[in-house]
Formats: structure tokens, sequence, C-alpha cells
């Protein structure tokens, strides 16, 4: 049969032609090899030499055009260097291919010249019943191994998914409860904090004292109506934080930072501490500093935070708790959220270039709680608001409005109606509407619901820049950086009045019963009648400018100015 | 012949290392990015164009289409010749593999029919109906003669099967279930609209067009190296169209024979074929008691609607696990895990949900809807599970007579390696 005939020659000859061609391929394989895992270590975009001449780059000023250039051409050469390393690889693939490609056309010519005799095959089994039997074993068995492994992965394969709507259905069902019911459940914070000053813009961080008694007259010139006034150690735009008879305050510059303490009572300094890092200061602004979040207290600690991202954690007495960086952050500005905590935990809003994100740390321990991830920056501060279905952290940013859980950080619901820089913090009138709003966005009023809260109206006239709105129950405020005050109505959003003053607001107004106190950043204390009705009440000059938010205790106002402290009351 | 034996085995194993090695090194290549140069002087990059896709050579790609399963008929029935099936083969690789990039391919035409009757919206294209239904209706003429020469999936695993060992019949029939499992997630995941699974999971695709995700030429290259030993891994142990064909090569009007005359029962043509598709002869003494056999013939019949059901009822526990084809329920479930703080970071897929600012319920609520949708889809899944394990139970229950060396129609891919070792000529 000419099928089978031997031709040893040729066979011989395809064989060696194989072994050349697998030998070429070998070859040229490792050497592939070697390449790739070179490019794997390759990182050209993050090359040290070209990291550091960006970050001489970044840090020069005037004229770098040679720098310009230097980076220009380490990045020329890296790509040069990249594509020409590409196109070898390739052509190495291709011959490589090639040289398989002819190691197995030599094999099966192999196999035409040198092909294998016919063999009568042997039997597997010796009766057609007994493979058939074995046959139908063995699709039994196949189906019964189906059966286990369906089980298997029925059983073992678990979904987030359904713990997340698990746990969401608890507040959900609260949130339609409250929808259902006409009273709104008021807030409920501990008395112990409601009744101090314990974060930026008072308990909750929403701009409401609960005290109603602050003074509304006082001299500063003559003394008359002021306590006390002490000399603050070290500038910062962070407000001030009170619990019982202690003022807390921070401070930085390019020399340190630090946390003060200061007697309610007598204004005398208590002590300072220094908070140490090792982090490198970054490039802030001067309208923001390094020192620009307020301090937070859960009563028996206080908590700082500065734009180098050193957290730290002392004791009312000072002495250091705890202390950590969570990564020097990066933005055009600096540093700007300030801290606010539920008494358990301490929330961090991070919102920067690098990262984007809510903390959570256990207030005594200093250990993470959780953490979520989020989208845009900010350099607004948390509120933490009472809904019906319990506590909620509030979080503007550049897009935003997010609601979180403060338990687990889970998100509770989020709206985009936010635009630009954000600054200005939440408010909350107490009954269901939250009120937002920044310049060169607008403002919104977010009716709480069940699940996503709905806008109720939207606003685009007067906006506020840094300082945030506050909220009555029917009324919403807005001071703006030139010199505006505008009151809506929190059901329809139309303008009640509008207020012009001669200097613009960096601080926060404050609800203080049915008055509104608003400090421009010359120091000029605006009082004024939370009503649908512009009534001044009175207008009281510190005599230096004032970007800190005031805070309100019983019949007293701590107000931080540029260079002084100043208690006013009795 | 010892030494070349082991020549060749040595061979071999050089060659499966050259393919591993290969693979990884393509990877590379396919996966490396350099990113886009950072301009600070206000460039606008210009825009990504994307040609139109062109149909100027789907006419083309029928008319070689229907020539070479003309052709491979007339060579496996007419020709007989396995050196002219597989220079067709070979043809077929450059054509519909290497120069059309492996794309239209019959094997995935069967999501775009099966999209078309889903969903009437979708209109399938006149040329991917021709590449689904030529090589059936050749199979219900001529048996499997589009695998033996004509698919490109086929061609390239037939090209490197140099040194072909039979896989035992045992494992050759449990395995033989792969591609049923494999065509109904292919069919759920197109019914519940989550891609194209037979598609996505190309083996050869990555080859033909030269660039493909690692883990996909790490795959394909393991299934071309095992097809050095084990011919067709994929066409006979995965190819979901192979289901279909060989249900069409069983009621082939005609077929492929070994021998042209009569079998003079030599038992030549038995070790020639790698596939395990020559039957042999079964004599009239062998089939085991009739009365017995009808038994359980009967009992099998009257078991069948409660495995099938009882596949319907394991399936439907699945809807966790199937649902997890669908990328908006994998989304959810990585929304999920980062919100419950199991997952670290943010893959690609979530940061982009998250920069959409779609609320996270949207999506979860979606991704219940769709859960529920998969619970259903593995009832039928399960049951067509069933379906398939009890006509196979049944198929080998069913006592056959048979005279001669044949081939199984449904398994025989129509190659031509069995033509030269029969003794008998025309």
């Amino acid at each position: 049969m000419k099928e089978f005939k031997q031709r040893p020659v040729l066979a011989l000859a395809a064989q060696s032609v194989a072994a050349v061609a697998a030998l070429f391929a070998l070859i040229l394989c490792i050497l592939l090899m070697a390449d790739f895992v070179r490019i794997q270590q390759m990182d050209p975009l993050n090359d040290p030499h070209l990291l550091q001449l960006r970050e001489q780059l970044a840090v020069s000023t005037g004229d770098n055009a040679a720098l310009v250039e230097q980076v220009r051409t380490f990045d020329f050469y890296a790509r040069r260097a990249f594509f020409s390393n590409q196109e070898q690889r390739r052509t190495g693939g291709l011959l490589l291919l090639g040289g398989a490609a002819v190691c197995f056309i030599a094999l099966k010519f192999y196999r035409l010249w040198k092909p294998e005799l016919p063999k009568i095959g042997k039997a597997e089994l010796a009766d057609y019943g007994e493979r058939n039997t074995l046959f139908r074993r063995l699709m039994a068995g196949t189906g019964i191994l189906l059966i286990v492994a369906a089980l298997f992965l029925a059983f073992t394969v678990q979904s987030d998914l359904a713990v997340v709507l698990k746990q969401s259905a608890g507040p959900a069902k609260a949130l339609v409860a409250q929808e259902a019911s006409p009273e709104v459940m008021p807030v409920q914070v501990a008395y112990e904090s409601i009744s101090n000053w314990p974060s930026l813009r008072g308990p909750g961080g929403y701009g409401v004292a609960h005290f109603t008694n602050a003074p509304v007259r006082w001299d500063v010139k003559t003394g008359e109506g002021v306590l006390w006034k002490s000399e603050v150690p070290v500038q910062g735009f962070n407000s001030p934080i009170v619990w019982g008879r202690r003022i807390f305050m921070s401070g930085a510059d390019d020399e340190g930072q630090e946390v003060f303490c200061f007697d309610a009572d007598t204004g005398t300094q208590l002590w300072t501490k220094k908070v140490e890092t090792a982090a490198a200061l970054p490039e802030v602004s001067e309208d923001t500093g390094f020192a620009a979040p307020t301090m937070t207290t859960d009563g028996q600690r206080v908590f700082a935070v500065f734009a180098t991202g050193e957290l730290a954690a002392f004791d009312l007495d000072g002495n250091p708790v705890w202390q950590k960086n969570i990564g020097v952050p990066k933005n055009p500005y600096g540093m700007g959220s300030s801290l606010i905590t539920d008494g358990q935990r301490l929330f961090v809003q991070y919102d920067h270039e690098n990262a984007q994100m809510v903390m959570a740390f256990d207030c005594a321990t200093g250990n993470p709680a959780w953490q979520t991830p989020r989208m845009h920056m900010s350099w607004s501060s948390p509120a933490l608001i009472q809904t019906g279905s319990g506590l909620q952290l509030i979080l503007n940013d550049e897009q935003n409005v997010t609601a979180y859980d403060p338990a687990d950080g889970k998100q509770i619901w989020t709206v985009k109606c936010l635009g630009g820089e954000v600054a200005p913090s939440p408010a909350y009138n107490g009954k269901g509407i939250i009120f937002v709003a920044n310049e060169y966005a607008r403002a919104s009023a977010l009716k709480l619901t069940a699940g996503t809260p709905e806008i109720l109206w939207q606003y685009d006239e007067y906006l506020p820049e840094i300082s945030s709105p506050v909220a009555a129950e029917n009324l919403f405020f807005i001071t703006t950086s030139a010199g505006d005050v505008v009151c809506l109505d929190a059901a329809t959003g139309k303008a009640k009045w509008k207020q012009e003053f001669d200097k613009g607001f960096s601080s926060s107004p404050v609800l203080v019963g049915d008055r509104v106190y608003a400090i421009d950043v010359a120091g000029v204390v605006h009082i004024f009648g939370a009503a649908p009705e512009y009534k001044e009440i009175g207008t009281i000059a510190l005599g230096e400018p004032v970007h800190a938010t005031p805070a309100f205790m019983d019949g007293r106002i701590y107000i931080r100015g540029d260079e002084n402290l100043y208690c006013v009351g009795k | 012949m010892i030494a070349d034996f082991f020549l060749l085995r040595a061979f071999a194993s050089l060659r499966s290392i050259i393919f591993l090695l290969v693979f990884f090194a393509v990877s590379a290549q396919a996966e490396f990015r350099f990113p886009m140069p950072e301009f600070a002087s206000g460039y606008q990059h210009l825009p990504v164009y994307t040609p139109a896709p062109s149909n100027a050579m789907a006419g083309w790609d029928i008319v070689v289409l229907l020539a070479a399963l003309t052709l491979s008929a007339i060579f496996v029935l007419k020709r007989r010749k396995r050196r002219e099936i597989f220079l067709l083969t070979l043809f077929s690789l450059l054509y519909f593999g290497f120069w059309r990039n492996g794309c239209i391919c019959s094997v995935g035409s069967i999501q775009n029919v099966a999209t078309g009757l889903c969903n009437p919206s979708f209109g399938v294209p006149l040329t991917v109906l021709i590449f689904f239904a030529a090589p059936l209706i050749f199979a219900l003429l001529f048996g499997r003669v589009f695998c033996a020469a004509v698919c490109p999936l086929g061609a390239i695993q037939e090209a490197v099967a140099v040194k072909p060992v039979k896989v035992p019949l045992a494992l050759e029939k449990v395995l033989s279930m792969v591609p049923y499992l494999y065509l109904g997630l292919a069919m759920l995941s197109v019914a519940l609209g989550s891609g194209f699974i037979i598609c996505r999971y190309d083996p050869f695709v990555g080859f033909f067009r030269m660039g493909a995700s690692s883990s996909l030429l790490i795959f394909g290259g393991l299934l071309l190296v095992l097809g050095i030993f084990v011919a067709r891994p994929y066409c006979r142990f995965l190819c979901p169209y192979g289901v279909l064909l060989n249900w069409a090569s069983k009621l082939s009007r005609r077929h492929a024979a070994i021998t042209p005359a009569d079998c003079i029962q030599c038992g030549l043509c038995a070790g020639s074929c790698p596939y395990n598709a020559i039957n042999k002869p079964v004599s009239a003494a062998a089939p085991e008691n009739r009365s017995r056999g009808a038994r359980r013939l009967g009992l099998l019949i009257l078991l069948f609607p409660f495995i099938v059901a009882a596949g319907a009822g394991l399936g439907g526990l699945l809807k966790e696990p199937l649902s997890r084809i669908h990328p908006t329920v994998r989304l959810a479930e990585r929304i999920a895990g980062e919100e419950l703080g199991r997952c670290e970071g943010m893959t690609v897929e979530s940061f982009a949900f998250r920069a959409s600012d779609t609320p996270n319920e949207k999506l979860y609520a979606e991704a219940v809807t769709l859960k529920e949708k998969f619970g259903r889809g593995g009832k039928w899944l399960g049951a067509f599970i069933g379906f398939v394990i009890g006509c196979k139970l049944i198929a080998v229950s069913v006592v056959r007579k048979r005279a001669d060396y044949a081939p199984d129609r449904g398994t025989c891919f129509s190659c031509g390696r069995c033509f030269k070792y029969c003794p008998v000529k025309e």
C-alpha cells in the first residue's frame, strides 16, 4: 500500500528541519520571556529621575523653560524606547510563530514520510452489554457530580448585595414610616452634646445653637458685655469648640502645629500641645492656611486635623491619646473639612486629588472603624443630622450631597445638585429638609424621603462661596462673600428679603432662637431676626477681622478673631 | 522505532514548552499600554476614530463558506482523500482564521440567532444566518463536513494534532456533557442580555488576531498543547455548536464511510480514529438479555420526566452563581462589597459607576430583577441538562445490532484518517 510507504531519508530531513525550527523558536521564546520580565519591572512614568524633575518643576518659580525641556526630552526617550521595544517584540512574536509553524509542518511531513503502520485495535470491553452498563453508570455518576457541583455553588456563592439590601431594609422601613407620619421625629442627640459646642457650627454641625440667650449688645472698645479677651497663640482659620468650661482651638504655621485650650470663664490659656509630624508641609493658599479644619470633641477627648494630614487626639487635659497621619491632602487650597463625631466615631471627610473618601475612626483608640470611597473633591465639612431612621452623616462635594450611615459608612442616598469648588456645608431645618448651596452652582432644598431625597426647589441668585447656609424651621439664610444676606422661604425657595452689607462673609451664620448671628470678614457682627421680613437687632464691630464661626453657649458667645479670642456675655 | 518514539516525544515536549512560553510573551504584548502624553499647553487630543464596520467581504465569505463545504463533502464522500481534506483544512485556517480573524464564525453565530429569537428587535444579518444554517444543512445531508475541513477552530487544532492518542472511552463519555452545559449557559447568557460568552471565551481568536487577554491566550495555548496528544479537545469537549452538528449529523442522509465497499471486519480502522468515533460491530449473540434490557429501558423512560424536573429544581437553586454572568449583577455585587468594606479599592467598572452618580439603589434594583430572571433561567438550564442526561441514559439502553465497523454519525468529524487504513479499495 503506497500510503504506508516509508521514506527514511526524507523523514530524517523533515525531522532535522523540525528540530532546527524548534530550537529557533525556543531561543526566541526565551528572549521574549526575558523581555516580558523586564517590561513588567519597567515603570517609565514613575522613573525616579523623571519624578525628581517633576518635583523640581512643581516647586520652581519664574523661568523654568530648561526644566520643562528636560522633562520633555526624558518623556520622549521613554516613549521612543517603548515603541521601539514594542516593534521588536512584535517582530520576535511573528518569527516565533513562523518557527513554530515550520516545526509543525516539518513534523506533518515526517509523519507523511514515515507513517505509522495500521494495527488492529484491541477490544476495550468484551461485551457490548457490559460496556453500556458502564456508560449508564458513568452518565449517572456525571449527573450526581453535576448535582454536587450545583449544590456546592448554590450554597457557597455569597451575595454582598443581599447583605446590603437586608441591612438597608431597616432604615428604609423607618424612612417609609417617617414619610407616612406627619410628625417628623425631633432631633435626638445626647443633651450633653447639645448643651455644648462640640464642633464647627455647633451640635450636628449645621449652625443651630441650643441656648437661645446669647447677648445682643456689647462693646469691645469699652469692654461692656465682654467677659474677657485673650490673644490667640498661633494663627488658624478654625473655629472654637466648647465643652464644659473649656474652649479648644488649633493653629499652625510653617513652624509647627498646635492645639490649645482656654478656660471658658477667665480666658486663661490652660494648655498648649504641639502636634509633631514627619510629613512635609503641603502647598496651601493663604485663605486656608495649615489649620483650617475646626476641632471636635466627644466630651472625653478633643480631635484636631491639619493640612499635613496629621490627625491627633488629646484628653481634655491635653494628654496625647493617639495620633496618626491620614495622608497629606493634595488640592489647590489645603485641607478645609472640619471634624465631627457622634460620640463613638470620629468622621473625617477626605476629598482631595489624591483620594476621595469618608473615614471613621474609633474615638478612644483611633483605630479605623470604616472607610467609604467617594468620587469628588470638597472643602466642605460634614453634618450629622437626626432623621426618623437615625443619624445620617451628610457630605457635600463638587457634584453631590450624599448621606452615609455613621455606624458603617454605607451610602444611604446621594443627590446630584452641587457644582464648583464647594466649601459651604449642609444646613438642616430639623423638619426633614436639608439645604445646600454653593457659588457657581445652585442652592437646593432636599426633602428627605424613604429613598433618595426629592429636590423641592432650586435657587441661583445669591450664593455662598465660603460661609455655610443656615436653616430655621421655615426659612433659609445665605451669607455671601460679596456681603449679601438672603432669606429664602423653605417651602418655595422664593426670596423673602435681601440685605447688603459692606463686607463679605467667611464665617458661617448661626441660628440662635429667633435670631441669626452673622459676622463679616471685617469683624462686624450682624444680628437680625429669623423672620420673613428683615429686622436688624444689632450691629457690633469687634475691631479685627473674623473668619471663624462663633460658638454659642449659655448666655455667652465665643468669637475667634484673627488675633484674639473674645468671650461675650456674662 | 523506539528511538523514533522518544524523538517524537522529545519534539512534542519541546513544542509544548514553546507554546506555553509564546503565549506568555504574546500576552505581554497584548496588555502593555503606554499612557497618552500629558499636555499642559491646552492641546486638544484628536477624537478617537472608529471606522464604520465594512460588509465588503461578507458576500465573499458566504461564497467561500459554501464552496468549502461543498469541496469538503466531495473530499469526504467521493474522493476519500485525507490529504485533500487536510489541505482544505489549512486553507480554512488561513482564510476564516488568520485572514478573516475568526469572525464571522458559525460557532458564535448560535448566539446571534438565539438573540434574534429572544429579542425580535435584534436583526440577524443574512450572512450570520447563512453561517449558522449552512453547516447544519450540510451536516443533515453529508455529516460533519464543516468540522472536517471548514471550521477554523477545528482547523487550528487539526494542524497541531501530531501525535494524537485515544482518550479512554469512559472519560470521553463523561466529558461529552460539557458542550451541552456550555451551550445551555451561552443560551441563558444571550436570553438575559449578559453577552456572547462563546465569543468572549473563544480560545483561538487571540491567535487569529495576534492579540487577546493573557488569560485567554494561555487558555488557547494550553488547548493547543493538549491538542498535540488529544486531538481537537475544544471540538470534542467544549464546542457548543458541535452539539447541534452532532444532532444534525445523526440524521444525515449520507455520511462518510470507512470502507467504500463491504467491510471485511479486519479491525485495522478502529485504531486509526483518535476521536473514539468508530463503532465496532455488535454481533447478534452479544446483546444482553432482552427482557431485562426492555425493563431497564421502560424504567428509564418513566424516570425521564423526573430527571428533567430534578434538573429544573436544581437549576433554580443556581440563581446566585448564574446571575454573576451578567455584568450588571457583577457590578452591583462589587459596589455592595465595597460598601460593606469587603472589597478593597475600586475596579474600573465600580469607579465608572460611581462617577456616573447613578444611585446605588437603582443598580441594586436592576440586579435584583436580573437575579430573579436568572432563577427562572436556571430552571430551564437545569431542565435542559436533565433532558440530555435522560436522553443519553436511554440511548445507551437501546440495544442496537451492528454488522460492520462504522463511524459514529454524531461524533465523527469526517476527518478521513480512517480511509487509508481500510484495505478494501474501490
